[in-house]
């Protein structure tokens, strides 16, 4: 993992940290640290990336490409990221007589590739497999690999589990998406192994559930944790909930100092009945309003705005389930729906078009069937229609 | 035939290999000593074989037969495969001044992975897109946003990339023969330079040549070349079926591989000719043949007089019509969809991926004695 001093001395070349008081620090914790500003998500938006010496992969993180936060990755930084892996790896318990089926998206998102990096260097064998195909392909291929352990989302697994026969398994590990304790619970049962979830996002990776499954372990010289009020950069008393802000010792590209992860959570005091020595995280939810969408998509309101240019906002409903008090509303395949209302006078078949391109996620959900996507004016124009 | 002198397989796998095939079914006990008495394999041993424990990646192909192959990667595979993958599109023209977007697919079937670590050794900024169809109009504005000056894709994405992927000032293709009109219709829409370098699954061969871009070079350290000629006999050079020897390799040795390409192999330089078989190549390089089409209607359990397989390249995606005539009514085209997605998972990955619609129809039909299978491609419409 990187120094203080090397994240330090990275942050100082990067346009994010121009203005920050970095030279006085000495020590993580210190006055000095305790004084500097905290880093919001809106920093990373329409960031300029300079020009790394060394080549660097381009990665997106969830939510947004109409004004994408991306993300640098040296190789460096890579096989930093993968070696907290690996960490997580083997308190999971995952090792060379391990046959992983990766089921995570590839290619514009990195946790596919960091996944696949941590687990080979574990000495297991490791089946990149895609989210594409649905599964019809994951059930078929899942015979034809035969993995001990399958990686993905809670979504994912969780849309699959009524319908998985495979052989046995050692382990599913979810990561991407807060897991529900039902899902859990549907998952287990189903495909027949303990779920082990990991906590991270695209531009700091944290943490993962050992055997007791009571909170997140994290390395402090992988991240640094702090839990602040969301209002302001001022610490909670200790195990208090309060806003995540993470530190990350892993990405010199794009060196990641305070950075609010929008996230709700609170340090757990004490120590692991498992009995490794690192600290715990518990992970209580978002601290705004967003959409967790199948998947592991978080589609956030300002997100929707951006892409629709509506200076006055939108509205955003998503109905995801026949016990939801809008299950009548749900979309005509009987899919779970977001219904997006807007101010302005752009025509509705244009904010689809606009929506489906600047958001390839929600592109994605749509194409494959994972949920409806419903204008509001579609609809009332619909409705029109069948008045008639 | 003689074997350059610079041929190393002894020292690099002979003693670390694991997979079966490579010691027991293609060595024998006499080593490497009777070089031209080797047998020759093919994918039906990539079938065969399971991955060997020291495999730390393994990826899938299955473009030849619909089959999923195992191609399985040590660290040091992978280190090699990264190296020779550089190597090529260094000799394309990439540069460490590049940033270069990878459209190609990053799923089980290829590894866009190993490009990306390649781009990256040569000090490129990458951009792993990937080829799934709703994210490439948010990824060619993401390519425009980053200066991109490099794409490297399969002649069928190249085609199928949205009007907003910016003009640039190289395309590296991948994946697939490129027709000459393809290629220059490439030219003219990303004002660049388009280039290629000849991969399969299982064996990176080499770049273009700079002054014959329908040729290719290799590298006679990384590998050795022969033909199978139609008579069955095994050349230096002319006209076969292009065998492949990787001289590093540990966890999928290739020897004497038949790699199903019909070649013209000249000293120092090749043309691909064509694929053996092969019936129709879907967007994304999907290669389908003919064999694995018989298979599918095989497994329908319903006599079938005529079948015609109808792919056009369009600018929006492949349309594959499929028309069936059966003497016994009752076929539904349901029943064939499934089938067919069933049975090629390229073919299944490449509809979900948005790039290929399906259309099946099944009418009544006189009987024959023997069933007729008619494969026609449109080519892209330039």
């Amino acid at each position: 993992m990187l120094s203080l001093q090397e994240l330090l001395q990275a942050a100082r070349a990067h346009p994010l940290y121009r203005d920050w008081p970095l030279e006085a620090v000495r020590q993580v914790g210190d006055p000095a640290w305790e004084r500097l500003p905290t880093l919001g998500r809106e920093a990373l938006r329409n960031l300029p990336l300079p020009r790394a010496s060394a080549g660097e992969l381009i990665y997106l993180s969830t939510g947004t490409v109409g004004h994408p936060k991306l993300v640098p990755l040296g190789r460096a930084d890579l096989d930093r990221v993968a070696t907290l892996c690996v960490r997580f790896g083997a308190l999971e318990g995952i090792g060379s007589h391990s046959r992983v089926m990766v089921l995570l998206p590839m290619a514009l998102w990195p946790v596919g590739r960091i996944t696949i990096e941590g687990h080979r260097r574990l000495g297991a064998t490791v089946y990149p497999v895609d989210l594409h195909g649905g599964i019809d392909a994951w059930q078929r291929l899942v015979w034809e690999l035969r993995p001990t352990v399958i990686s993905s989302t809670p979504s994912v697994l969780a849309a699959w589990a009524p319908y998985y026969e495979g052989p046995p398994l050692e382990l599913v590990e979810t990561t991407g998406e807060p897991l529900m304790t039902r899902e859990r619970h549907l998952i287990e049962g189903r495909f027949g192994a303990r779920v082990h979830d990991a906590y991270g996002l695209t531009e700091c990776t944290v943490g993962v559930e050992c055997a007791v499954r009571d909170g997140f372990h994290y390395w402090p010289d992988a991240t640094h944790v702090e839990i602040l009020s969301p209002d302001c950069d001022r610490p909670v008393s200790q195990g208090d909930e309060g806003e995540i802000v993470l530190t990350g010792f892993q990405n010199a590209h794009l060196p990641i100092l305070r950075y609010r992860s929008g996230d709700r959570g609170r340090l757990i005091p004490g120590s692991c009945a498992c009995g490794h020595p690192t600290p715990r995280l518990q992970l209580l939810g978002r601290l705004r309003p967003a959409f967790d969408l199948p998947r592991g998509v978080l589609l956030e309101p300002e997100t929707v705005a951006d892409a629709l240019g509506s200076e006055k906002g939108v509205r955003l409903r998503y109905k995801n389930g026949a016990e939801s008090p809008a299950a009548a509303c749900l979309g005509r395949n009987g899919f779970p729906m977001i219904e997006v209302a807007y101010d302005g006078p752009m025509p509705p078949a244009q904010a689809r078009r606009r929506l489906l391109q600047a958001i390839p996620e929600l592109a994605e959900l749509v194409h494959e069937g994972e949920v409806d996507l419903c204008i509001i004016g579609e609809v009332l124009r619909m409705s029109e229609m069948g008045g008639q | 035939m003689g074997l350059p002198g610079t041929f190393s397989v002894p020292a690099e796998i002979s003693t670390e290999s694991t997979g079966p095939t490579w010691r027991d079914e293609i060595l024998g006990p006499r080593g490497l000593s009777r070089w031209d008495q080797l047998a020759l394999s093919g994918p039906e041993s990539l079938h065969r074989r399971r991955p060997p424990t020291a495999a730390a990646l393994v990826y899938l192909s299955s473009g030849s037969t619909g089959y999923p192959k195992a191609v399985a990667y040590t660290e040091r595979d992978w280190r090699n495969g990264v190296s020779h993958r550089a190597e090529c599109l260094a000799a394309v023209g990439v540069r460490s001044a590049d940033t270069a977007a990878v459209v190609l697919p990053f799923g089980p079937w290829f590894s866009g992975d190993q490009v990306c670590d390649a781009l990256v050794s040569l000090g490129v900024r990458v951009l792993p897109v990937g080829h799934y169809g709703p994210h490439l109009p948010a990824a060619a504005r993401l390519m425009a946003t980053l200066g991109t000056t490099v794409m490297v894709t399969t002649p069928s994405l190249a085609y199928l990339m949205p009007p907003e992927t910016p003009r640039m000032r190289l395309v590296v293709l991948l994946g697939e023969r490129c027709p000459g009109p393809l290629r220059r219709a490439l030219q003219d829409r990303f004002g660049a330079e388009v280039r290629s370098i000849y991969a399969a699954s299982e064996a990176i061969i080499g770049p273009d040549l700079e002054e014959d871009v329908e040729a290719y070079a290799w590298n006679q350290d990384r590998l050795h070349l022969e033909i199978l000629d139609a008579e069955g006999r095994v050349h230096d050079r002319g006209q076969g079926e292009l065998l492949v020897t990787r001289r590093m390799g540990e966890a999928t040795p290739l020897i004497r591989y038949r790699l199903g390409d019909w070649v013209e192999l000249g000293p120092g330089r090749l043309r691909l000719l064509g694929r053996i078989g092969h019936a129709f190549t879907l967007a994304s390089g999907v290669k389908v043949t003919r064999r694995r089409l018989e298979e599918i209607l095989d497994g329908l359990g319903h006599p079938i007089a005529e079948v015609r397989f109808r792919i056009e390249h369009r600018p929006v995606g492949d349309l594959l019509q499929v028309h069936l005539q059966s003497p016994v009514r009752g076929l539904r085209p349901k029943a064939v969809e499934a089938a067919l997605l069933d049975g090629d998972l390229d073919l299944a990955d490449a509809i979900a991926s948005g790039h290929v619609r399906l259309q099946v129809r099944c009418d009544h039909g006189t009987a024959r004695a023997k069933r007729r299978l008619v494969v026609e491609e449109y080519p892209w419409s330039l």
